[in-house]
């Protein structure tokens, strides 16, 4: 126990929120600009997701966001164990201080459990999959079962420059990453540096990293080395995460097909959802949205519910937020199709308790000391 | 004879064709002679606009902002301008109410140079130079907006507001007499007086009787006829008129039979057109609308009156009732007068500093008060009128509530303090923030609807609350802290006065601390309703953030011993920086889901500000560093 007090005493000190909360200051301000020039993902990635940040490229490592973040956290909780006083005069204080131990715990917890996407669902369509905003899997599907396919996907924690990677139960093939980018372009690849191992694309063009785009409209690209296909079909391969690209057929070495393609990851929902109508009001005599809202028949099981999700009421289930979030009405054939983001975040309520005990702390805090603060002046002026 | 067959295609009235260019010909005839109140009277009548609607009273002064920059020409008032415009077109034409600021665009559209530097034309100066453009500015308005130059958006501004003065013009030209039927046997086939102008409408209005005359016409007709000849003149007017005419009428005035809030408003030139079938209740406003124009025409406003009336009456209670509500709220300008009585306020405050005067300084107490109290009326009519349970629904509203916030601040700390501080408080950001506000305001409706997302009154009311009085409140604390700072430079030997003072400006810290945190993280429980995620790091949780956390260095930084009271009282008085960062820069950045308020020029003044702020924390706090350090040399030189 007093190993435990030893330890934790230094740690529980204003000195050290002090320098990290304005370390955090510039980490916010600095991020908070580059979101302009380089998006919102990149940004977020580097200056507040990131544990430790290279200023410039220079070779000097320095905390980022989550270290900083973490620091604070350890800070706080330090406090709270050992440097706590438990006494009247400081209880406006200690709920706050515990009503942010919450909020951040809340934080962790979501920084480490949410998944996020979204699902595009077309009127008279029904879908229960849907796809990470920022996630890439490479997915490999088996297409030779009569009744359904067999999906094997890589993570793109895998997407890193000579790994390799491959599930010996279900497929034969093996990858090797040769070349990952978060964002690239195609270019022209030079015929000196084309060889009869150049499978399909790979053998006209070749990806070129970009900076991420300041808008986040990123094109992800791979180009992996597959072996392990027919003798003929072992090579170098080329994948973008773009729509229009086809996916690549590849004989394994077993003889049966293989569909290989680079995506966004994709999750299952626990339940399936119909779209019967999307509507978009508008304010009268005006192109400006006034209001979104889709109409939906949620399958969960042999159980089905029809409900309306709009905007500020998403439609919550299995742990699964479904919000509107936007709409396409561009098919001539006058079918829209609506989108929703899904959000799946073990932590969610976290913050509802915080404030509460936040707003209950320092409102204690400010009756007990602002009036004192804001006492009479004058008799003592003059 | 091919021409009858193209009169017989008006009475099966077709789409105009497109032209965007200004027609010179205008078809009224007399010179007319209008009511001196007209504007008066028409200023209550509602209109739909931009998705809402609201008194003709605002959407003339929407309109005169746009072409003047000012909601009067001289002694005009904006409604009398639009009801000249609307009655009176070709009159209108000739007033000057277009002013241009740039001087290059003046040059580059080759428009003389006024002498008085105010360089005002009047439409029918500018129409031919408008028109002239129209090939370049299809080719600006097709770049993209970061490319085009300063002078061609400034065009682009100027084409399109000329081109919205000349369309509102013309709206009610299907109301108004503009035909003449000199063949007395058609005038009473039609029963219309003959030789004598009459309006569109009422034409319209007999279109059944008119087409058998027409269609008569077609079997024989007789070029040397007087009355054929009159019947194709007046078919041929008839539809030059509504191909021209009805392709620029904008007002739209004449409300649906139901829901007129939420459902579309017609201009009176779309009840006419062929493809809609105009219902008994269109009709009866078109023509009590009619009988009021004409009235109004002819000087006599008694009868337009009536009219007007009984116009409003076709529309539901709650429009004539928000239309009201706001053309009080025009008329009261509260915000203006309140801005008086704050530097009135000042007046006095200054006054009681010359001859010490306590009963001056309650007098200015109480004359703020006035004021702030006039603000208060101005932002619960605004409440009203928008129907909102929240004074704060978009940027303009926000400007107005942090005054009303600070000099509410500002009063309460001086009836605690009592030595002129708190007026001080109280008055330099809430006349500040109104300019800010007039700057807003002079960009046209500061009710606009809003973006679907925004449509939450719950979280308008907690949360943008919450947030905003926290803007307030550390804006507040940060000026306490300067003027901490000003007086410890000058006085600094008056060591109760500074210590009320850090007392003050700690306790104000405390309350925007407050304010800040609840209001930051109830925005992230709006965006975990709304769409999912509770923090994002975009640009405007970041902006709320920073001013929580500044907040939390310096309460921290005090508590550690970190600082000291000057160190704190710097901090602090930057603090207004991070506040107006949080507020307006971080809608410069043009990303993230907040960014909703952005204006021209707004850089260029938050970059004022800022570096004023900053210089005027800065160079007091380093002479007192300075000062204090020499003091405390000499004191141990003197020891040793």
């Amino acid at each position: 126990m007093k190993l435990i007090t030893s330890t934790l005493r230094p740690l529980a000190s204003a000195a050290i929120f002090y320098y990290a909360t304005l370390w955090l200051v510039v980490l916010v301000t600095v991020g908070t600009i580059s979101q302009k020039y380089f998006g919102l993902q990149s940004s977020l990635e580097k200056y507040f997701s990131a544990w430790l940040i290279q200023p410039m490229d220079m070779p000097l490592w320095l905390p980022s966001g989550r270290l900083t973040m973490t620091i604070i956290l350890v800070c706080l909780i330090a406090k709270l164990i050992v440097a706590t006083k438990w006494k009247t005069q400081w209880i406006g204080t200690n709920i706050t201080h515990i009503g942010v131990l919450l909020l951040m715990s809340g934080g962790v917890i979501t920084a480490y459990t949410t998944t996020e996407g979204n699902i595009a669902i077309q009127e008279g369509k029904e879908a229960s999959t849907f796809q990470d905003f920022h996630k890439l899997e490479l997915a490999v599907t088996d297409r030779s079962h009569a009744n359904h396919d067999d999906v094997t996907t890589f993570s793109d924690g895998f997407f890193t420059r000579d790994e390799t990677f491959s599930d010996d139960g279900k497929i034969p093939l093996k990858f090797r990453v040769v070349h990952f980018y978060k964002n690239c372009k195609i270019v022209t690849r030079p015929a000196a540096a084309i060889t009869s191992q150049h499978k399909g694309q790979a053998g006209k063009i070749q990806l070129e990293e970009l900076p991420p785009d300041n808008d986040d409209r990123n094109l992800a690209g791979i180009e992996l080395e597959i072996s392990n296909a027919t003798e003929s079909e072992n090579g170098y391969y080329l994948f973008l995460n773009h729509p229009q690209w086809v996916p690549t057929t590849i004989t394994g070495s077993d003889g049966k097909s293989y569909d290989v393609t680079l995506r966004n990851r994709h999750y299952q929902l626990p339940f399936s959802i119909y779209l019967k109508d999307f509507e978009k009001l508008d304010h009268a005599g005006t192109m400006m949205a006034r209001s979104f809202s889709s109409k939906v028949t949620v399958t969960e099981g042999k159980s089905s519910e029809d409900i309306k999700i709009y905007m500020n009421h998403p439609l919550r289930r299995g742990g699964y937020t479904l919000y509107q979030s936007s709409f396409d009405q561009s098919n001539p054939s006058g079918i829209e199709t609506s989108v929703f983001q899904v959000v799946h975040n073990k932590g969610r309520l976290m913050p509802y308790i915080a404030i509460v005990v936040i707003t209950l702390g320092l409102l204690i805090h400010v009756f007990m000391q602002v009036p004192r603060l804001l006492a009479k002046a004058k008799n003592k002026t003059n | 004879m091919p021409r009858i067959l193209i009169i017989l295609g008006l009475l099966i009235p077709c789409l105009a064709t497109a032209q965007t260019q200004a027609d010179p010909r205008s078809p009224q005839a007399e010179t007319r002679n209008l009511s001196p109140d007209a504007g008066e009277i028409l200023a209550p009548l509602a209109v739909q606009n931009e998705g809402r609607t609201k008194p003709l009273d605002s959407f003339a002064r929407f309109n005169l902002l746009a072409c003047y920059h000012q909601s009067k020409i001289g002694k005009i008032s904006a409604a009398d301008w639009l009801a000249q415009l609307l009655l009176d077109p070709n009159t209108a034409y000739e007033v000057k109410c277009f002013r241009i600021r740039n001087e290059d665009l003046l040059a580059d559209l080759g428009l003389p140079k006024r002498d008085d530097g105010k360089h005002v034309y009047s439409f029918n100066e500018l129409r031919k130079v408008i028109d002239d453009q129209r090939s370049r500015v299809q080719a600006v308005s097709a770049r993209d907006k970061d490319e085009r130059t300063l002078i061609e958006s400034q065009l682009l501004k100027l084409y399109s507001t000329v081109h919205g003065y000349f369309s509102i013009s013309r709206s009610f030209t299907c109301l108004t007499p503009e035909i003449v039927i000199d063949n007395a046997q058609l005038a009473q086939e039609l029963k219309l007086p003959h030789g004598k102008p009459f309006s569109f409408f009422q034409l319209h209005q007999r279109r059944n009787t008119l087409r058998p005359l027409v269609e008569k016409l077609h079997a024989h007709y007789d070029g040397a006829n007087p009355y054929h000849q009159a019947v194709l003149q007046l078919g041929t007017q008839l539809r030059d008129m509504q191909q021209r005419e009805s392709h620029f009428a904008s007002l739209t005035i004449i409300p649906p039979a139901d829901d007129p809030i939420l459902k579309t408003w017609l201009t009176p030139w779309q009840v006419l057109d062929g493809e809609h079938h105009a219902t008994e209740h269109e009709i009866k406003a078109m023509t009590e609308l009619e009988a009021a124009i004409t009235a109004l025409i002819h000087g006599d406003s008694t009868t337009a009156t009536q009219h007007i009336t009984t116009l409003q009456s076709v529309s539901s209670d709650k429009v004539n009732a928000l239309a009201k509500a706001e053309l009080s709220y025009n008329r009261l300008d509260a915000f203006t007068n309140s801005l008086a009585f704050y530097l009135f306020g000042f007046l006095l405050l200054c006054l009681s500093w010359l001859f010490a005067g306590k009963q001056l300084r309650w007098a200015s107490w109480s004359v703020i008060l006035i004021g702030l109290l006039l603000h208060t009326a101005g932002i619960i009519l605004r409440m009203y009128i928008r129907g909102r349970p929240a004074p704060v629904t978009n940027i303009y509203e926000s400007v107005i509530f942090v005054g009303f916030t600070c000099v509410l601040l500002g009063l309460i700390i001086e009836f605690r303090r009592r030595d002129g501080l708190g007026l001080i408080i109280a008055v330099i950001p809430g006349a500040i923030l109104h300019f800010v506000g007039f700057k807003y305001a002079a960009e046209g409706d500061t009710m606009g609807r809003l973006v679907a997302v925004l449509d939450s009154n719950f979280w308008l009311s907690t949360h943008v609350v919450t947030i905003t009085i926290g803007y307030g409140a550390a804006s507040i604390a940060g000026l306490i802290a300067m003027s901490y700072l000003y007086v410890r430079l000058f006085n600094p030997n008056n060591k109760t006065l500074l210590q009320s003072i850090s007392k003050n400006f700690i306790g104000v810290t405390l309350l925007a601390l407050l304010f800040c945190i609840v209001g930051t993280i109830l925005g992230g429980i709006w965006g975990d309703q709304s769409w999912g995620r509770f923090w994002g790091w975009d640009p405007k949780e970041n902006g709320a953030l920073l001013i929580c956390l500044w907040l939390l260095i310096v309460l921290h930084g005090k508590w550690g011993k970190q600082l000291k009271e000057l160190g704190i009282a710097t901090m602090l008085s930057l603090t207004s920086i991070t506040v107006l960062l949080a507020w307006f820069g971080v809608n410069l950045l043009g990303v993230g889901l907040h960014n909703y308020g952005f204006t021209e020029g707004a850089a260029r003044n938050l970059a004022i500000a800022c570096g004023s702020i900053f210089l005027l924390t800065v160079i007091p706090s380093v002479i007192i560093f300075i000062r204090d350090a020499a003091q405390a040399k000499t004191k141990a030189q003197a020891k040793t």
